[in-house]
């Protein structure tokens, strides 16, 4: 007969060895990939597969690095991520501070619009903006890549929930000691919304960063291309190289693990910041 | 000080995006007209990684025979990726040339953006021998339906099927009798029911195959001749009693074939699934094309001799002398610039000479395209060293005439995926009427063809 500590203690066990069970599911692609990223081409051919290769090799991600130059993508790619993400920071707070706390003609109308571009798959606009930025001289250049991507209905929403739960009392105490709506955007409201705004970057980055056919449309040159263009540049016509293309992931994974592990905070954080009743 | 910081922020990104920000590259707006400089011809293709070195290799040969033309390759994605975007892209924009897939003649010939190559052969006074040379069915593959030439092969590809010849020789098969998926039907009962392998064959799920195996045997799927007596209005699958008859027997045998665990299952990957499984001796057949020959030499490193036979055909009966080609061309890009389209001819050219069309289809698997280039000696090197079988195919092809190539369809994407979809839903299911996979192929080729006729007065 077991005690109420031993049932306590083995239901501690059996939920921590789901959740490890869970965890290791989840990470599988990963795992998997990582270890066929060091297996040899004749391996990954061979029938059956195996997961653990008995002789490792880093020969993949040598030959990437001699045909690609990954490096030069992953810079691309950051800098394209950090002004767009910076921009829709920017943008998606004054937007979303507007909505909330000024009164303007045509206000709610002009919040459906905003969450109308919500619902338009990007893929149905991608034509119309490549044209757009034809006309505009700007192929070949980072604008391209940063332009559409600087502004977005998500993240308009995203802040303006989160201003509406902030307390109208703070809004008006800063009024009364003299505040402006940019001193209270800039010194109360971004401050408490940090978070949000964290977790919002943090969504934008993965977004961002797996761009693959507006980078493939609005560039030629291999010095303006980002990542996601190195890794499909890995397959030719009938031939594939696994091991290759699973090392070019794992080396363009890698950025956005690094964020996401100093990040995940901040997104548990945005996810329950709105859920509790200040 | 926020108040300090908040314009510093805003600085910061105005000017931050400022300097990304730079003046149009036009790609293929080189407007050089000084005649000291070359011109800068670009290529846009959808071969990455290796076959793109070769393509390098051959450009820098070009680059370095000559001082008024400076080829450069840029990759644009998938096929589909890269059509979309040459589509879509200013004419200024875009490059000299590009690769295209033949299937897909009907549609460049048709569009704005594909400058015909005949034009520039009619005008060339020095004359190009290499496409005297060029077997008839290719060369009739990349031409219009008034028999103009719209692009040159760039990888010539071929179906057929591969097969592992100590494991047909035990079961007593002789890989020359299999032409007809009868044919193929009867091999793989015996190699599977004999217990010399697994899995008779494995299909590189593709619908080229499905057109392939009516095109071999001379059907003509399509009206107005399959589109070269005029355009195409009309999808004859279920109208016409012999192409019905021939998809039939062809989807009936692919029913039974999976019915009778006797392939490995339809739409395995065939780099990672088939060719391993191939070279491991558990599937003896495998239906693909040429360009997979280096990988599958590759694979089976030497433990068994590797044959090929030419694609099968979808009934016993025809002449048999139809090759439809698969694999890329080359085509002029119409970006309006005449000095880069004059440059993008002569490369296409230089590309089909003997040498530099053996180095890229030795090195890739493609067919030689050309007398020129097969009877070079890196290639005759290469069918006597590396891949012997490879002369079954050429045989074939000496036999062939331009009866029966791929429809000139300008919708051969649609028509491919719906010529899938007829495959995947008799192998996928032993009870599924074959009657209406067929029918529902035919209602999806005919809205496309509809489609674009509407489309295109």
């Amino acid at each position: 007969m077991m005690t109420a500590r031993q049932k306590k203690k083995v239901k501690s066990g059996t939920s921590f060895a789901v959740k490890v069970i869970l965890g290791i599911i989840f990470i599988s692609p990963l795992i998997v990939g990582l270890a066929f990223s060091v297996q040899s081409e004749a391996a990954l051919v061979t029938y059956p597969l195996k997961l653990i290769t008995e002789n490792p090799t880093i020969q993949n991600y040598l030959e990437i690095f001699a045909k690609v130059p990954l490096l030069a993508y992953l810079k691309n790619s950051v800098i394209v991520c950090f002004f767009a993400i910076l921009g829709q920071i920017v943008f998606s707070s004054l937007a979303a501070y507007a909505f909330v706390y000024f009164e303007f003609p045509f206000k709610r109308q002009l919040f459906s619009l905003v969450l109308i571009t919500m619902m338009i798959p990007g893929e149905v606009v991608v034509i119309t903006n490549y044209v757009t930025i034809q006309n505009m001289g700007l192929i070949n250049s980072y604008l391209a890549l940063i332009l559409p991507s600087l502004v977005s209905g998500t993240s308009i929403f995203l802040m303006r929930q989160y201003y509406l739960t902030l307390p109208r009392d703070f809004k008006e105490a800063a009024t009364q000691d003299g505040c402006g709506d940019m001193g209270y955007l800039f010194r109360i409201a971004t401050p408490l919304s940090i978070p949000t705004i964290s977790s919002l970057a943090v969504y934008l980055f993965v977004q961002i960063y797996n761009q693959f056919f507006w980078p493939l449309l609005v560039t030629n040159k291999d010095t303006m291309r980002t990542i996601q263009i190195g890794i499909s540049f890995l397959t030719t016509s009938d031939i594939i190289s696994y091991g290759q293309i699973l090392a070019g992931a794992v080396v363009a994974i890698v950025p956005s693990v690094i964020i996401y592990i100093f990040g995940q905070d901040y997104i548990i954080k945005g996810m329950t910041a709105g859920g509790v009743k200040g | 000080m926020k108040k300090i910081l908040a314009l510093a922020l805003a600085l910061v990104l105005a000017l931050g995006l400022t300097a990304c920000g730079k003046s149009a590259d036009k790609t293929g707006g080189d407007t050089n007209t000084d005649s000291t400089e070359p011109v800068n011809v670009v290529l846009w293709t959808y071969y990455g990684d290796t076959n793109i070195g070769y393509l390098q290799k051959i450009a820098d040969d070009f680059n370095a025979s000559q001082s008024k033309y400076t080829v450069s390759i840029e990759f644009q994605g998938t096929q589909a990726e890269m059509n979309a975007k040459i589509q879509s892209t200013a004419a200024s924009e875009l490059p000299a040339m590009f690769n295209g897939a033949v299937e897909n003649v009907a549609m460049y010939a048709n569009a704005d953006y594909c400058a015909p190559l005949q034009s520039y052969i009619d005008a060339d006074k020095d004359g190009w021998a290499q496409l005297d040379g060029t077997w008839d069915s290719i060369r009739a593959a990349y031409c219009d339906n008034k028999g103009n030439q719209v692009g040159y092969p760039c990888g010539y590809s071929y179906g057929g099927i591969f097969y592992n010849e100590d494991l047909l020789t035990k079961a007593g098969i002789n890989a020359a009798d299999i032409q007809s998926f009868d044919d193929l039907y009867a091999a793989c009962e015996k190699l599977v029911g004999g217990g010399y392998c697994t899995y008779g064959v494995g299909f590189h799920p593709d619908g080229f195959y499905f057109n392939a195996a009516l095109g071999r045997e001379g059907i003509q799927a399509y009206d107005n001749g399959n589109g070269y007596t005029g355009d195409i209005t009309k999808c004859l699958y279920v109208d016409d009693k012999t192409v019905n008859n021939a998809l039939t027997t062809m989807l009936t045998d692919y029913q039974k074939l999976y019915a009778n665990n006797l392939a490995i299952a339809f739409g395995s990957d065939y780099q990672g699934e088939i060719i391993p499984q191939f070279a491991s001796g558990d599937c003896a057949l495998f239906l693909g094309v040429v360009s997979m020959t280096t990988k599958i030499l590759k694979s089976v490193d030497g433990a068994f001799k590797v044959g090929i036979v030419p694609m099968v055909s979808a009934t016993e009966n025809g002449k048999r002398t139809g090759e439809p080609a698969g694999g890329t061309g080359t085509y002029i890009c119409n970006n309006g610039n005449e000095a880069q389209m004059q440059g993008a001819y002569e490369f296409i050219k230089w590309m089909s000479t003997g040498d530099q069309a053996a180095f890229f289809s030795t090195s890739t698997g493609y067919l030689a395209p050309n007398k020129e280039a097969y009877d070079s000696t890196s290639y005759q090197k290469y069918v006597s060293d590396t891949f012997p079988a490879i002369s079954t195919v050429y045989d074939s092809l000496a036999k062939s005439d331009d009866s029966a190539n791929n429809p000139y369809i300008p919708i051969s994407n649609e028509m491919k995926a719906a010529n899938l979809l007829a495959i995947q839903t008799v192998t996928g299911d032993p009870t599924a009427n074959v009657q209406d996979a067929i029918k529902t192929a035919c209602e999806s080729i005919q809205e496309a063809i509809d489609l674009y006729n509407a489309a295109n007065k």
